[in-house]
């Protein structure tokens, strides 16, 4: 049976991970807490629900991509506002006393928000949780094929969003 | 720009923390859900009693709906088990005359048969007949007597 200190390891082990992801695809810090919230709820009511899970990250991520992509649903209204706006997504790499690096990953941040939510979730765990594209395919329930494909269009739309700023800093 | 540099640049960027004071809420809210420990155990021993002996209470209960069809059946009016009715036939004369007498005893009246006659003793049952060994009053001394 799950208790307080199980729920408090999974938070230790898997927080900072979640978080990042989740910051990547919702872009909004508030949406992130929430998301999180949700899934440690979720895991308090339900303490079986990791009970023969042989990866536990790789089970949270899928939470964490089924509850942003419900609330991705849901927000569709909001998306728009921000997008007619100007509103900026929040940052989500560290901060840094470098200016050129800081610049370079503002503008990473602001790539990332340009392309679909579908190839910016296995971009990140490609290259931020380290997976593989049959791990991925796995944890997004889709082909691997797919996964790779996703990958491949997301990189080519950051490099074209990029360029200009990499070629600079290079 | 090669592919592999790119994504090596991409890589190295490290991603924000979460902030230090989420923990403590997101954990307290998430306890606040977690069900009693007791509770717990006891739906845990419930579900573990039922699913090992599903198919023996379903079984029991399948036999008790047998019973319960059966029942209804056997206590319909076209049923010929009841004794009641048979019980309240033979004691009908009896009560009859009891209920004349009384309203004899009641009119200061002598209690009357049907052709006007007082009623000395009670009648008897017509069952109540010369009595005999044996079931409904067959002579249990009645000779056999077989083919030569």
């Amino acid at each position: 049976m799950r208790d307080s200190r199980e729920l408090e390891r999974l938070h230790d082990e898997h927080a900072n991970s979640l978080f990042a992801f989740l910051l990547n695809l919702t872009r909004d810090e508030n949406d992130t807490r929430d998301l999180l919230q949700e899934i440690f709820i979720k895991l308090a009511r339900e303490p079986g629900l990791l009970r023969g899970v042989r990866n536990e990250r790789s089970f949270l991520i899928r939470l964490a991509h089924n509850a942003a992509i419900d609330l991705m649903r849901r927000r569709g209204a909001r998306a728009k506002y921000h997008e007619e706006f100007g509103a900026e997504p929040d940052q989500i790499f560290a901060d840094t006393g470098d200016p050129d690096t800081a610049a370079f990953r503002g503008q990473l941040s602001k790539a990332l928000a340009e392309i679909p939510p579908e190839q910016r979730a296995v971009v990140h765990l490609k290259l931020w949780e380290g997976l593989t594209f049959e791990k991925i395919a796995e944890t997004l329930d889709i082909p691997p094929d797919t996964a790779a494909s996703r990958y491949r269009y997301g990189l080519d739309k950051l490099r074209v969003l990029l360029r200009p700023l990499y070629d600079e800093i290079k | 720009m090669k592919t592999g540099n790119f994504e090596k640049k991409l890589q190295h960027q490290p991603l924000r923390a979460m902030p230090a004071t989420w923990r403590g809420e997101i954990l307290a809210k998430a306890r606040g859900q977690m069900r009693p420990a007791r509770r717990e155990e006891s739906i845990a021993l419930w579900r573990l009693f039922f699913a090992r002996c599903s198919v023996a209470w379903g079984a029991l209960a399948m036999l008790w709906a047998v019973l319960i069809v059966a029942n209804f059946i056997l206590a319909a009016p076209n049923g010929r088990t009841s004794v009641r009715p048979v019980l309240a036939l033979r004691a009908e004369p009896l009560a009859v005359w009891n209920l004349q007498r009384a309203e004899s005893s009641l009119l200061n009246d002598q209690p009357m048969d049907a052709s006007g006659q007082p009623f000395r003793d009670p009648p008897r049952p017509r069952s109540d007949g010369p009595r005999h060994e044996g079931y409904g009053g067959f002579p249990a001394n009645l000779e056999m007597k077989l083919p030569a």
